[in-house]
């Protein structure tokens, strides 16, 4: 039993992420995020079939995707759509260190995501702009390159 | 006032249980208690509300299925318009929307009306779609990452917080 246990956590370390530095998710950027991260989360996430549905623990607003109002429809993204995405991130797994919480942990492997596994390797830009994020930093190369991986065409 | 309580509890629950694929059929069959059958029926609605794999009183399961318009207003489908889907391995798919505007895409072989495509095994997501017809061409801007169902994002009632509206190929004028 004490076997098993620790082979369980071994697999578990081994699935887990760098913790990405040592405060808590509370108080994020949000000029960071509207900035950084929120194309790689309109991209990969926030469409209407995935975290761009209301009543999903981590509902996220998208020019393409889920809009607060009607009336934003085909408008860019509002300051209070990205406010509020900021406020869903960090309420999602409040106290985690940035590596450890569910938002990393669930697209990046370490716990199951109905969505799959986005990021396989910690060396992802994605992964590294948005770990830069929630640590409180920035990676401006990571982003950068992230951006143009996840930059969708121009509305018509 | 236990009693009261535990009702007024009840209802509060009911009102957070989502609607089921049993509920959301009656409400687009309406009052029609014989609605029409066949890959030409119910143009613009939720195709895998009642053709989903966990749920198909239709009796035919598809993987991906939805009606395209000309434009974004009218309230016919288009027919013969191509819709073009590329998975996540680049696998290209192509079907010809039916007289309806309908198209449906499942596993296997041996239904062969307008509209239907089958198909050895399920695109790969995230999937990117183009439909075109008549010269004109629309991409969508995102990708669909697990819906098979267009209308579950594109509702034909136009476009709204939830909705990108109906799945069109001419911008209207």
């Amino acid at each position: 039993m004490r076997h098993r246990l620790a082979v369980a956590l071994l697999v578990a370390s081994a699935c887990g992420t760098d913790s990405g530095g040592s405060q808590a998710l509370v108080d994020l950027d949000a000029d960071g995020y509207a900035r950084d991260v929120h194309p790689i989360l309109e991209a990969r996430c926030a469409t209407l079939d995935c975290h761009g549905v209301g009543d999903r623990p981590l509902r996220l607003y998208a020019e393409t995707g889920l809009r607060a109002r009607d009336e934003l429809r085909d408008q860019p993204i509002a300051p209070e759509e990205l406010a509020a995405d900021v406020r869903a991130i960090e309420a999602i797994d409040p106290g985690a260190l940035p590596g450890d919480s569910l938002f990393i942990a669930k697209p990046s492997g370490g716990v199951f995501h109905e969505g799959g596994i986005l990021w396989v390797s910690r060396g992802d830009p994605q992964l590294v702009c948005v770990l830069a994020w929630l640590s409180g930093t920035s990676d401006a190369e990571a982003c950068a390159v992230a951006a143009d991986q996840v930059e969708l065409p121009p509305p018509p | 006032m236990a009693r009261g309580s535990i009702l007024a509890l009840l209802l509060l629950c009911a009102g957070c249980i989502g609607t089921t694929p049993e509920e959301e059929l009656a409400a687009a069959q309406g009052d029609d208690p014989n609605p029409p059958e066949g890959p030409t029926h119910r143009p613009g609605q939720r195709c895998l509300a009642c053709h989903g794999e966990d749920y198909d009183p239709g009796g035919e399961v598809f993987l991906l299925a939805g009606t395209v318009y000309r434009r974004a207003g009218d309230a016919l489908g288009l027919a013969s318009a191509e819709v073009e889907i590329t998975d996540d391995d680049g696998e290209i798919f192509r079907i010809s929307t039916n007289r309806a505007g309908n198209f449906m895409v499942s596993l296997g072989g041996g239904r062969p009306y307008e509209g239907w495509l089958g198909v050895a095994s399920a695109p790969v997501f995230p999937l990117q779609v183009t439909v075109r017809a008549g010269g004109a061409e629309q991409t969508m801007r995102n990708v669909v990452h697990r819906e098979g169902a267009c209308a579950a994002c594109h509702d034909r009632a136009g476009k709204s917080a939830t909705s990108n509206g109906a799945v069109y190929v001419e911008e209207t004028p």
